[in-house]
């Protein structure tokens, strides 16, 4: 078989395999495709319960679609009028499933179910002072009643609860989160002279999704003006929720894309025109990155069962770095542009790439062999993608990559030049002294670094949605707070106990300051053990002979039919209140979503907290069955979790490389061609220390594509030393379109997208500086 | 139902003559502040109020009403400070932002008005009509009434809680007078009923004193 056959038998073979790639691909992934953003999948998967955490998931997603809106204006009366206005609006737009600013139900309607079974609650207060025997209190407060104005106070009148144990439990049983008060049948805030009326509002779909986003944004805009169009008196309008933020970043992240994508694109076609002269490179360098993104994610697909998209956004990225190998194989033809063919092309550059492949690929099997996830994940997404690029490079390329056309001058007038000033370079004394100075300042650069995993920090939103967050907060003492309590176990009863346990804590954090509010189940409905205690306690200490029920309505005038009239009812009452009919009452309206009832072997049910001021204090609450829930902070536990992981597999990387190229070249060269990456890397974070710039997970991100790229920068420059002009191009090129793709992400105005710009752009910059100087000067040290 | 309860109401209040207010339906904000402009204009300079009042409750199930006596302080802009001495001695301080109690001299409660809905209704209530505030007073009520006895220049305006939630507290209320406020009604939904009198009201258009703000600075429990 002659060469030429032998590389149309590797084209048909590998266009075959391609193919049935691209079969699987829209047959058994493109069908159904799960992509998973839970940041938290990625955590290593303990022992839990599917139904569990789904029941969770949905009571997070259903934190997430809440909103709280504030319509303020001097009078009570003007906010009311614009608050009708708001809401109405927001009804017409049929993009929300809950839109509430006037309580439905009154307090006669609320209180049945509980007068029902009045023989079983008492308030926590009033428990206590039987409990302690302190019967006294209790009778001056029944004659208070009687005899003053707070009695026309009490929901319920002086014969309907002589002894007030009914009104204070329906006082304790319906809080009002925050500073918030019911005024009539609407709930009021004030702040600095102005009344506000709380808009409560739970959005129809998943706040990050675009099509909620479209229907809800714009129907707040409206709603806006309806309210400031609905009276004379300026309106005061804040909100605070998860889907306005969520709104605006992915508007800026949109508009970010497609500005910079444009400018991008543009930029690097012009580059590899204005280089190469013709579109050929270009269009087969997409044609391979294509291929290598779909077979990763075919394969990641196929393994994993769903790609993350943790995965997908650090793998698209890694492999970006099989551009470099298609520009590699069309630099060659500079070599020798008059009688070069892309056959000639495959023995020069094939080893060069191979090797380059072989370092790369022994970096992501160490990522791979960590038990993350996510890594794994990610460690089979860029060897896929890699071995594709590789393979469409040497096995496409030498067919389709035919050489037409005269090849531009600029190329190599560029590549010469850099070559001239290169081989004008001398190491002398000087050089050496100002490159030790720079190690040192670096390196105390490299002590400042400031590390950053707080996912908050990582997504930015408007100041002015932070400032209406602040406001809502300032107006109201809590806003929609991300962290609650998950209190589980085998039965409901058992459920409720617990979450008497918490509560009880909860109380002290209460009067200590650290949270302003917390709404639990167990306010309404106590476990049917406490209501037995309750039952208990009031029979003995009130409704037995001579007790506290005799003494008050005796003092009072009653007459002994009326006294005794309530003691059988109270003795007929035998019944407890059970969950399920506390549920279906008008009495658990705004608490029953707490109660997440049998989920899969289990009960649970959610303590939502208001006004968090203290978050340790939280934490150090340790109940069997109760559990802190905080989204935010597992997010940045996992994503420091990560970045720990990665920037140590990152060093053990370069060692296992360093040995690999010992191996292949020696230790001289070896060192040569692994230094500028390591220095570069070092030198990126350094600068970092300097300027302030925070170290996360998307910096490690960036630093391990400077890992492959500046590797391959020092393999093709130590293989092309026969061709310096050539090598020094091809390098200098694919460091121009890394930089080209990724440097204007430093730009972006979202956090973790200007991390992986600004890393790359110093980084790629230094690796390219330091491979050239490395590989390409003379090696005597002068003077 | 209105007119059955003004019937059942009337003939309890002591001193003025039966009379239907909502046979005088005065709806029109005018026609009520002309009704009311004597008490009004005293009213309108005022800045300290004081009295004596009768507190009585009057239950189905107690053959006697449950009767209290005692003096109140109103001070614009502070609240109404109302000192009940028979058959205790009890201070219940009502202010706008909620009230506070204590017998004996020692602060039992205090309940802030966002915990207690009833509290604001209440302490609003109260404040109106020392002030006759009609226009305050018709925010959250229906108020209806009209001349009582023209020889004696009695009025007596009727309010009708508006909103459901302040319905499940009391149903309905009466305010009467002549000079002064003399008498407010309150009945609730089970027909029980709480009837205060006031006399001896003396009005001082100079701002309070430090003693009778020092009412007021209850101490925190």
């Amino acid at each position: 078989m002659t060469p030429g056959a032998s590389l149309r038998v590797r084209f048909i073979g590998w266009s075959v395999l391609m193919l049935a790639m691209l079969g699987v691909f829209a047959f058994r992934v493109l069908p159904e495709p799960r992509v998973e953003t839970d940041i938290l999948a990625l955590l290593p998967q303990a022992q839990t319960d599917r139904g569990f955490d789904a029941a969770l998931d949905e009571f997070s997603a259903q934190l997430a679609r809440q909103q709280i809106f504030l319509i303020g204006s001097d009078t009570l009366a003007d906010a009311k009028l614009a608050a009708a206005a708001f809401a109405n609006t927001l009804v017409t737009s049929g993009a929300f499933t809950r839109i509430q600013w006037q309580l439905d139900t009154d307090l006669t309607q609320r209180a049945a179910v509980y007068l029902a079974h009045r023989a079983f609650l008492v308030s926590p207060d009033d428990r206590a002072a039987l409990e302690a025997g302190a019967t006294e209190r209790l009778v001056r407060r029944a004659l208070r009643t009687a005899y003053t104005p707070t009695g026309l106070m009490q929901p319920l009148g002086l014969a309907e609860d002589p002894l007030g144990f009914m009104n204070d439990f329906l006082r304790a049983s319906t809080g009002v989160a925050g500073n918030a008060r019911l005024e009539g049948n609407v709930l009021v805030a004030a702040r600095d002279g102005r009344e506000f009326v709380l808009v409560l509002i739970e959005n129809a779909g998943h706040p990050f999704a675009s099509a909620t986003q479209e229907r809800v944004i714009p129907a707040f805009a409206r709603a806006r003006l309806a309210a400031q169009q609905a009276i004379d008196a300026p309106v005061e309008i804040v909100g605070s929720g998860a889907i306005q933020h969520a709104s605006a970043a992915a508007v800026r992240a949109a508009h970010e894309v497609t500005t910079f994508g444009a400018i991008e694109s543009i930029a690097v076609v012009l580059l590899l025109l204005l280089v190469f002269g013709s579109m050929r490179p270009l269009l087969l360098s997409v044609l391979t990155l294509a291929f290598a993104i779909t077979a990763a994610f075919t394969t990641v697909h196929l393994v994993f069962g769903e790609v993350h998209i943790l995965a997908l956004v650090f793998g698209s990225s890694l492999i970006g770095s099989v551009i470099d190998y298609s520009i590699h194989f069309f630099a060659d033809r500079f070599r020798d542009p008059e009688h070069w063919t892309p056959a000639s092309a495959v023995p020069l550059v094939g080893p060069a790439t191979l090797l380059g492949l072989t370092t790369t690929l022994v970096g992501y099997l160490v990522l791979a062999a960590v038990p993350f996830p996510g890594l794994e994940q990610i460690a089979v997404f860029c060897m896929t993608g890699l071995v594709v690029g590789c393979g469409c490079v040497l096995c496409l390329y030498p067919v389709l990559a035919r050489a037409r056309g005269k090849l531009p001058r600029f190329g190599p007038v560029a590549g010469a030049a850099i070559d001239r000033m290169l081989r004008a370079w001398r190491w002398t004394r000087l050089e050496l002294i100002v490159l030790a100075a720079l190690a040192v300042v670096i390196g105390v650069g490299l002590a400042r670094v400031r590390i950053q995993d707080d996912v908050k920090a990582l997504q930015q939103s408007p100041a002015q949605l932070v400032t209406e967050e602040q406001r809502v907060r300032e107006v109201l003492g809590s806003g929609v707070e991300s962290r609650f309590f998950l209190v589980s176990g085998d039965s409901a009863q058992a459920v409720l106990e617990t979450e008497e346990r918490l509560t009880h804590a909860l109380d002290a954090l209460v009067r200590a300051g650290d949270i302003a509010s917390y709404k639990a189940v167990g306010t309404g409905v106590p476990s049917l053990e406490l209501q037995r205690r309750n039952h208990e306690l009031l029979a003995t200490q009130v409704y037995a002979p001579g007790a506290l029920l005799d003494r008050v309505m005796t003092e009072l005038g009653f007459d002994p039919a009326a006294i005794e009239r309530r003691r059988v009812e109270f003795q007929a009452a035998d019944a407890p209140l059970p969950v399920d009919e506390w549920l279906a009452s008008p009495a658990s309206q705004g608490a029953r979503h707490l109660w997440l009832g049998e989920v899969g072997s289990r009960f649970a049910t959610v303590v939502t907290l208001g006004g968090i001021a203290n978050v340790e204090s939280l934490k150090q609450l340790q109940l069997p069955g109760v559990l802190l829930i905080d989204r935010i902070a597992q997010t940045t536990d996992t994503l420091s979790r990560y970045r720990y992981a990665m920037t140590l597999l990152l060093a053990a990387v370069y060692a296992v490389a360093a040995l690999i190229l010992l191996l292949r070249f020696g230790w001289r060269d070896a060192l040569r061609m692994l230094l500028p990456s390591v220095a570069a890397t070092l030198t990126t974070v350094g600068i970092f220390g300097w300027l302030g710039v925070p170290f996360n997970l998307f910096t490690l991100l960036a630093l391990w594509l400077v890992l492959g790229l500046g590797i391959d920068y020092g393999i093709f420059l130590r293989h092309g030393r026969d061709h310096r002009v050539t090598a020094i191009l091809s390098v200098t090129l694919s460091a121009c379109t890394t930089l080209i793709a990724f440097g204007l992400l430093a730009l972006s105005a979202t956090p973790f997208i200007r991390s992986i710009g600004l890393t790359l752009l110093f980084a790629i910059t230094l690796s390219w500086l330091f491979a050239l100087l490395a590989c390409m000067t003379e090696n005597e040290i002068h003077g | 139902m209105w007119c059955l309860c003004a019937l059942f109401v009337m003939p309890a209040a002591s001193g003025a003559p039966a009379a239907d207010p909502v046979a005088h339906p005065l709806t029109d904000e005018a026609q009520l502040r002309s009704l009311l402009s004597r008490p009004a204009s005293k009213l309108r300079n005022a800045q300290v109020l004081t009295g004596k009042f009768q507190h009585s409750r009057h239950l189905s199930e107690i053959p006697k009403p449950l009767v209290a006596h005692g003096e109140f302080t109103f001070v614009r802009d502070l609240g109404v400070y109302w000192h009940t001495r028979q058959p205790f001695d009890s201070v219940v301080v009502l202010t706008g932002t909620g009230l506070a109690q204590s017998d004996e001299g020692g602060v039992v409660q205090r309940i802030s008005a966002d915990e207690q809905p009833g509290v604001r209704l209440i302490t609003n209530i109260f404040m109106a009509l020392f002030t006759l505030d009609t226009q305050g007073l018709a925010r959250d009520f229906d108020l209806s009434g009209g001349v009582a006895d023209e020889k004696q220049n009695r009025w007596i305006i009727g309010l009708k809680p508006r909103a459901k939630a302040i319905a499940g507290v009391f149903k309905e209320a009466t305010v009467a007078g002549a000079d002064d406020v003399e008498q407010v009604v309150l009945t609730d939904a089970r027909g029980d009923r709480t009837v205060i009198d006031l006399n001896g009201i003396t009005y001082s258009i100079d701002p309070p004193g430090a003693d009778v703000r020092a009412l007021f600075a209850l101490p925190r429990p």
